[in-house]
Order: structure tokens, then sequence, then C-alpha cells
């Protein structure tokens, strides 16, 4: 009953419910470019808060820098289709991979910190990131941006259904490894190493280790949602990076639930489409996602999961004592 | 005498700062021995643990693992090494299941590799379902099977610390070094938790290292006992020899030989 027990015993369920919702909702948003658009943005931000997630939720390792493994993801896979080859999986894939290298370099000599320092050096990552996309004019565009060509897949140029399937398998490739890595091992030494460093080492725990490998999927999880926001949008520039996208990640996982399959997908539906109904009042965005992340923390900080969490580990229980 | 020893502690020290913790412990452990620390709060005991768990380094001494010297392993490598401990202020992961808890004492038995883990591989899942099955036989041994699907959280006390112990003795280790176990029990627990003991030395033969308050625990289930105090040795022996050594009884036993303030 105690939330928390589906973060691990949840079963692939989810992922089933996920496809199912999705399929059925696809003639819908496929009818209108505003609507698939909106859909895919929320699926890039669940693929980003999912990453986030897992280093944070589970691992305990605050980043307030994720935006800038976006921009690197989106950045290098807008690179690959202008300069190298047109093919939207590949320039993703490519983005994804240099996310994660550069997550790998960063988080070396990072996480051995403290927490504290942990989020001071991700949000300093953030920034320079951001620097780095501004001022880096002959590959970044600089400010103005850089338009995206049409991306390809198997050499035909990718329809907007085509980046939508894409934008979907994606996210269920990340649900899916988010759901087997919480499951497994990783998922148990992630949340010891969280909980307690010293149980966790007593248990053989390699802690640096395992958080350089939490740390690592977060920022290729980044770098995929980066790399397909490249694709969908045909243009990237550096506002779509600032520090207040790593802090709407964190609100989304933190809204929806830290530490749970479903929290930060929960989360991005809820802050995606949120600013969209509130266009009107567009100059307030950052006010609603503070106040948001300052409600769920005060009043509510397992997130919205907990309430269907609770629900759900408490029939699993029902259901294993008959 | 042809003794197995499989832990050896010659003369190990610990200060912090000018306050002495430890002052020239040594001490013997017999292969499949039960051996008892006992002494009053303060007395070092846990101190000693964390050394030997090599969460403490210690000034001086020599500690012996069988062949290996203990101090050139890490605390992480103990695990791997064989040595399991409890903790005095347990540390089980309150959000996490019952089962998941123990799962997290066969950490170091898994042999797939991570990526095959991270994508929920055929292998990875075979040897996923072959763990849990361990860890439902580790908690049978402490009783506790039936509550394997709930939060750890929602347990009691006492359930707490059996959950340790299954974490503890899943992945049949050679050593284990139990920290208190008894703590915080009920009378009734006691009892259980010395079946239980009786049970894992019938079934899995480790070697088992106790710190324990409640008296009659340690009478009953210790082959061989050291007395601690102010972080020096003052007595060894037999739980017959402690209960009649002169100097245990003025300093600890108070006279009283079933003497159980936990």
């Amino acid at each position: 009953m105690k939330a928390g027990v589906d973060t691990v015993a949840s079963s692939p369920r989810w992922l089933a419910g996920a496809a199912i919702v999705l399929a059925t909702l696809s003639p819908l948003l496929l009818g209108s470019d505003y609507l698939r658009f909106v859909a895919v943005l929320i699926l890039i931000n669940a693929i980003a808060a999912t990453g986030v997630n897992l280093s944070m939720g589970y691992c305990g390792l605050v980043s307030v820098g994720h935006a800038g493994f976006l921009a690197i993801g989106a950045y290098v896979a807008a690179f690959v289709v202008n300069h190298v080859s047109g093919n939207a999986v590949l320039a993703i894939f490519a983005g994804a991979l240099a996310a994660g290298l550069v997550g790998v370099v960063i988080g070396l000599p990072t996480l051995r910190l403290n927490p504290l320092y942990i989020a001071m050096v991700t949000f300093g990552f953030g920034q320079a990131t951001n620097l780095v996309a501004v001022n880096w004019i002959d590959v970044t565009g600089g400010p103005n941006g850089l338009a995206v060509n049409a991306p390809t897949i198997l050499g035909v140029e990718a329809s907007n259904t085509t980046l939508y399937l894409i934008a979907v398998a994606l996210f269920l490739g990340s649900l899916w490894v988010a759901y087997c890595t919480g499951q497994s091992r990783l998922g148990r030494a992630f949340l010891a190493i969280k909980e307690s460093e010293i149980a966790a080492r007593s248990m053989g725990i390699t802690v640096e280790r395992y958080k350089m490998i939490a740390f690592a999927i977060s920022s290729i999880m980044g770098g995929v949602a980066g790399g397909l926001y490249a694709m969908v949008s045909g243009y990237v520039n550096p506002d779509a990076f600032v520090f207040q996208v790593s802090v709407l990640l964190v609100t989304m996982c933190v809204a929806g639930g830290l530490g749970r399959l479903s929290g930060p997908i929960i989360g991005a539906a809820i802050l995606t489409i949120l600013p969209e109904l509130l266009r009107p009042f567009a100059e307030y965005k950052e006010l609603f996602s503070g106040v948001i992340l300052l409600g769920f923390l005060i009043l509510m900080p397992r997130g919205l999961a907990s309430l269907v969490g609770g629900w759900i580990a408490a029939s699993q229980i029902k259901r294993r004592a008959v | 005498m042809n003794r197995d020893i499989i832990l050896s502690v010659i003369k190990v020290s610990l200060a912090f700062g000018g306050n002495r913790v430890l002052t020239d412990v040594s001490l013997d452990v017999d292969r499949g021995q039960l051996f008892a620390i006992i002494g009053p709060n303060g007395a070092g005991k846990t101190s000693l643990f964390n050394v030997l768990t090599r969460l403490y380094e210690a000034d001086s001494g020599e500690a012996v693992l069988d062949d290996a010297n203990l101090f050139d392993l890490s605390a992480t490598d103990l695990a791997q090494s064989g040595v399991m401990r409890t903790f005095q202020n347990i540390l089980v992961l309150k959000e996490l299941s019952v089962l998941d808890n123990v799962l997290l004492g066969l950490h170091t038995t898994y042999r797939t590799s991570l990526v095959t883990t991270a994508f929920g591989s055929v292998p990875y899942r075979r040897e996923e379902r072959r763990r849990r099955e361990l860890a439902h036989e580790a908690l049978k041994v402490v009783g506790l099977e039936q509550l394997a699907h709930l939060a750890a959280g929602s347990l009691p006390f006492g359930y707490l610390r059996l959950l340790e112990l299954a974490r503890c003795i899943a992945s049949s280790p050679k050593l284990i070094l139990l920290d208190e176990p008894s703590a915080g029990m009920t009378s009734q627990e006691i009892e259980r938790l010395t079946s239980t003991i009786g049970l894992i030395r019938r079934t899995l033969n480790p070697t088992i290292l106790l710190i324990a308050h409640t008296m009659k625990l340690v009478m009953q289930v210790s082959d061989r006992i050291l007395v601690l105090d102010h972080g020096a040795p003052i007595a060894e022996g037999t739980p017959a020899e402690i209960a009649s050594n002169q100097v245990v009884i003025d300093a600890y036993l108070g006279g009283a030989s079933d003497h159980a303030d936990a």
C-alpha cells in the first residue's frame, strides 16, 4: 500500500498501456498538425524527464542542467542531417551518443562530490552549453539558430507521420529501458545509493560506477530528446535549451512523482499541455512552473503518480494474497 | 592444535583525535564459529565492526581474512569476498519491497552485463528469476516470506532486523557480522531471532560475528565471547567461562547472569 512499491514491482502493463493509449489517439493526433506537434512535444519531454528521473529520482543526483544534454543532442543531430547523412534515426543516435559521451566526461570528476555540488556543476554545465550554442556561430548559427534540413528515412523524406512514429518508438524504447533499469539490480543499486551510500557499499555496489551509469543513461535520454526535437521542429536555437527548460524537466519529475516510472510521463503530459492551454498568459510561464514545483514539493512530494501508484500497489498485494 | 581460522585480527587500534576507541584488539575466529563481542555502550564494538568492514581505517594492526589482508580490500570489495553485515541503525530501503531489499544483498552475484540488463534481455530475465528464488529462500529462513511484496517501510521494527538478516544471508556469505540484531526487540522476537540464528548456522554454516547486549541471546548461541571495555579486550572464553569470570561479572553483568537490557 505504501507508495513507492511500484517503482520496482510495476509490470510492463505500463508499457502496453502507453502503447495502447498512443495507438488509440494516433488518428486524432495525426489529423491535426497542431495536435500532432503537441503530442510529439509531450513525447520529447517525457523522454528527457524519464532521463532526469533515472539520475535524480532513482540515484539522487540532482541535475539542473539537463537542457545542456538536449542542446548537444539537438545540435549534433542537426549537424548530421545538414552535413553528413539525412537519415533522421542516424542523426538522433549521433546526438544521443554525443550527449552520453559529454555526460560521462562531466560525470567523471563531478559525481564524487556531494549532491549540492553536483547540482552546481550541472547548472554550470547547462549555462556553458547554452553560451557555446549562442557564440559558436559557425556551427550553431548563434542566437539566430539553425535551420535543419528535412530528414529522410531510407532515402525518402520523412513525413510528419513518420516522424511522429519515430517519436512514439523512441518514447516506448526509453520507457522500456527505464522500466528494465528500474526493475533490475541497476535500479535497486541507484535507489540504495540515494538512501545510504554506506549500505550500498556493504552490499558490494560500486557507488561511483553506478552513479556514472545513472548519469550516462540520463544524458543519453536527454540527447535522444534533443535530437528528436531538432528533427521534428526543423529549427534549433539556443532559446530552446535555457535554464528554465532544465527546471521544467525537474518539475515534471516532481509533479508526476520522482523515482517512479510513470511520474515523468504524467508530469511531461501535464506540463506540456498546460502552457498550451494558457498561451494567452505566456509571459507568466515561468511563474506557473515555479508555483507548480513548489506546490508539489510542499503538498504532494510523491507526485501525482503516487495516487495511481498506491492504488496499483494495493491491488497487486490483494492479487498476490489471493 | 590444528585450527581453521577464517578471521584473524591482530592488535588493531583506532583513535578519533585524542579519543582512543580501540586499543590492541586481537581475536581469532574459527570457521563456522559464532563469535560474540560484548561490552557496555561505547566499548568500541561497533567501531571494531566498522574497522573490519572497512568503513573506518585502523590506525595500526592487521586483519587477515582467509589468506587475504583484509585491510587491502575496500568496503565494496567485501561483499564480493563473502563478507556481509547488518547495521545497528538498520539500513533497509523503506520504499522498496521486502523482496527487493533482499535482492540488494545478492547484488554481487549477478553475471549478466549491465547493457543487457538495461535492455531487459532474456539471459538477464532468467538470472533475475533465479535471484528472486534465492531471495525468497532467504526470506523463508527468517520467516518473512509471506511479506515479500510489502513495502519494507510498512514492517514493524523487529521484522526490519529480520529483513536485514535475510539480506545478509541471501548470498550465502562465509562471514556474517551482526551488529545488535536483537536491539529493540521484544522478548518474543528475541526468541525467534535465537532460533533463526540457529537455523542459519545449521543450513548455511557461515562464520558469525555477533554484537549483542541481550545476554540471554549471547549465552545461548555463542561458541566464544570476547569482552571489550573502553576499547580494550578484558576477557575471552566460552559462554560458561565468561559467565563465571569475576572481572566480567563485576564490570558488566552486575552479578546477574541473565541481565537483558535491550
